[in-house]
């Protein structure tokens, strides 16, 4: 078993916070990520649960047994760095031998795990190599195969795909992910990238400045953010956000701006609109899926001007200016859309989501919000 | 920004090696005149009769035993200093400890205090210990004045050499102490190559010191060794010129071995970029 049991987990560095009192319990064989922008404290965190750095308060618990102490040799963890760290003065076979024969293995094993794991790899050809001598890919493999070398309970990742290029590393996610599969052991990976993060983890947990703002599935995370900052982070061209005001006194409305076009809340805001209070300013977001483009007027719709259009191939970004906000629709790859083309624009039912505009807190679903 | 036109480079380049070159192209011409060709006037730029008698001369007399002492010098000198050097320069580069800066600047300090101003006292001294003319005395006092500037140049060379290696092989498995045999100090070869250069050329060009504190045949460095061929009733200069030429070899032959370590850089791969 190699559940890991974070618990209340803090750091600090002089008088600088990087952690306050994380909880989180990452299941036996999960693929669980820690996503957020630089300096929000991923890293530190992942160097707790490593050994690498001592916490300033709480507990750190592998497999059930409190390994706060315990130095990081013996918490049967293996580590791999966003800078490979590979030694440069041994051959790859060197680097993969190492970690065995720290820890006095017999020469046998030391072979026999060495040609396993190149071979799983693809990086028996180059055992007798440099690092200097190899390109980013392999040195990143090379980088995994050391990881994998002691068989270890914990695989932590730290942000290891991030020096690579755009291609190679979509390709290297898609191994990264087989390799967890063909393994079964857990996953904590860092990163600052929320597509990685999404395609990769069973669960993720968004974090920023030294706090969790959400742990959650990615598809859970993504349609229900609980605050502002997880709807921001999540999705690779961002929410559209909006300052509304809500009608109340019984109505569904929600008035974008002052004069805006009002929004009406669907069925899902059935538990909070009576909670809503008259003219409370709130925060509107809408993902660019949900925006849909008329060429007609219709009910409800709000009038726009195209103000760019972005082919993608695949699909198509839409640009809408609308009174002081431009709004990103996602539309299919064939849609023609001119500059300047005034169109209107309606969101998809359940599509909205409100924050407190105060506490930037999400209002459809409290209940969701930070639950390890 | 605008470049200098290569051939104006590479005139000035030529330049600083004539410069730097021709007293020693100049003695080895010298080498190989005999007696009276080498006080000629005007001098002769190419010997008419070359003749190794010189060299012949020189290589009978006891300089071959004085380059020896240097040599045996030099290299327990490059062993001491680095030996304490290394580790000091790996925790002033790695550990954050109280009074890290100031040491620091300590050693730096006594770098700068005059070497010609010590050798009194330090006669003084080598007297009291029962050590004036032995090889040790040299060792301990040259070690004593290289070590800071080893100190400072593998403090910069361990700085360089990425932290995060550190944390891999403490992963990995590694104590401390195998982190920094194993992993660091392989890494600052160059560094050690750089150092044990500098040490070297001190000590191999030292003579006040060796003058002073040395004086039986046994303990002669090269240097004094060199000053026999000036002698009270004028300067042997064909056999002087081939000393030094002879003196000069061990030299070229060290950087030949260590240029190549010098100027490698061996943390390539180790991480990005």
């Amino acid at each position: 078993m190699a559940e890991i049991g974070i618990d209340n987990v803090a750091k600090t560095f002089g008088s600088k916070t990087a952690l306050r009192g994380v909880n989180l319990t990452i299941a036996d064989g999960e693929f669980f990520s820690l996503l957020g922008p630089s300096g929000c404290g991923k890293s530190t965190l992942l160097n707790i649960i490593c050994g690498l750095e001592a916490p300033s308060g709480g507990r750190i618990f592998i497999g059930g047994k409190d390994v706060t102490d315990v130095p990081p040799k013996h918490r049967g963890i293996a580590m791999v760095f966003q800078d490979y760290a590979l030694y440069p003065h041994m051959t790859v076979r060197g680097n993969l031998e190492l970690p065995l024969k720290a820890s006095k293995e017999s020469r046998a094993h030391i072979d026999r795990k060495v040609r396993e794991v190149s071979t799983v790899l693809a990086i028996n050809e180059m055992l007798d190599s440099y690092p200097r001598q190899l390109s980013g890919g392999q040195r990143q493999r090379v980088a995994l195969g050391r990881a994998l070398v002691r068989s270890p309970k914990v695989f932590l990742m730290d942000e290891p795909l991030s020096n690579l290029d755009a291609r190679l590393r979509i390709q290297m996610r898609s191994e990264l992910r087989l390799l967890k599969e063909r393994l079964g052991a857990t996953v904590i990976y860092v990163t600052h990238d929320q597509a990685e993060a999404m395609t990769l983890s069973d669960r993720l947990a968004v974090m920023s400045a030294g706090e969790l703002q959400q742990v959650g599935t990615p598809i859970h995370l993504y349609s229900h953010p609980g605050n502002q900052f997880v709807a921001s982070f999540l999705g690779d061209i961002g929410i559209n956000m909006m300052d509304g005001i809500v009608e109340g006194g019984g109505s569904r409305g929600v008035r974008i701006d002052d004069a805006g076009p009002v929004l009406t809340l669907d069925a899902s805001f059935d538990g909070i609109v009576g909670r809503l209070k008259k003219d409370a300013p709130v925060r509107v977001g809408v993902r660019p899926e949900h925006v849909q483009l008329h060429r007609t007027s219709v009910p409800g719709a709000a009038e726009g001007t195209v103000v760019l259009c972005e082919q993608l191939g695949s699909e198509q970004h839409v640009h809408v200016r609308m009174g002081k906000y431009t709004v990103v629709a996602r539309v299919a790859a064939t849609a023609d859309f001119r500059l300047q083309q005034t169109v209107f624009v309606t969101f998809a039912a359940g599509a909205l989501r409100l924050f407190d505009k105060a506490t930037t807190v999400a209002l459809h679903a409290a209940a969701d919000t930070v639950a390890a | 920004m605008k470049r200098f036109p290569v051939f104006v480079v590479y005139a000035l380049l030529i330049l600083a090696c004539v410069f730097a070159l021709f007293p020693i192209a100049w003695g080895f011409v010298t080498s190989l005149k005999n007696e009276s060709e080498v006080v000629a006037y005007p001098p002769a730029w190419i010997p008419s009769t070359p003749t190794f008698e010189n060299y012949a001369n020189v290589l009978s007399s006891s300089l071959p035993f004085y380059l020896l002492n240097s040599i045996l010098v030099a290299a327990l000198t490059i062993i001491l200093s680095l030996v304490i050097a290394v580790h000091a320069g790996y925790a002033v580069s790695r550990f954050d400890f109280r009074g890290r800066s100031t040491l620091l600047y300590l050693i730096l300090a006594s770098m700068m205090v005059a070497r010609v101003s010590n050798v009194v006292p330090l006669y003084l001294l080598s007297t009291r210990f029962g050590l004036l003319d032995t090889k040790l005395v040299l060792v301990l006092i040259y070690s004593g004045w290289q070590m800071p500037i080893a100190v400072w140049l593998l403090k910069d060379f361990f700085a360089s050499v990425p932290q995060t290696l550190d944390r891999a092989a403490q992963v990995d498995g590694y104590g401390p102490l195998a982190i920094f045999y194993r992993i660091s100090l392989p890494l600052v070869r160059p560094g050690l190559a750089a150092a044990a250069i500098l040490i070297f050329m001190f000590v191999w060009n030292d003579f006040i010191l060796a003058v002073t504190l040395t004086s039986s045949e046994s303990n002669r460095m090269v240097t004094v060794g060199l000053y026999n061929y000036v002698g009270q009733f004028g300067i042997q200069w064909g056999q002087l010129t081939a000393a030094v030429i002879v003196a000069l070899l061990p030299v070229i032959v060290l950087f030949g071995f260590v240029q190549k370590t010098l100027t490698q850089g061996l943390t390539a791969g180790a991480v990005k970029g």
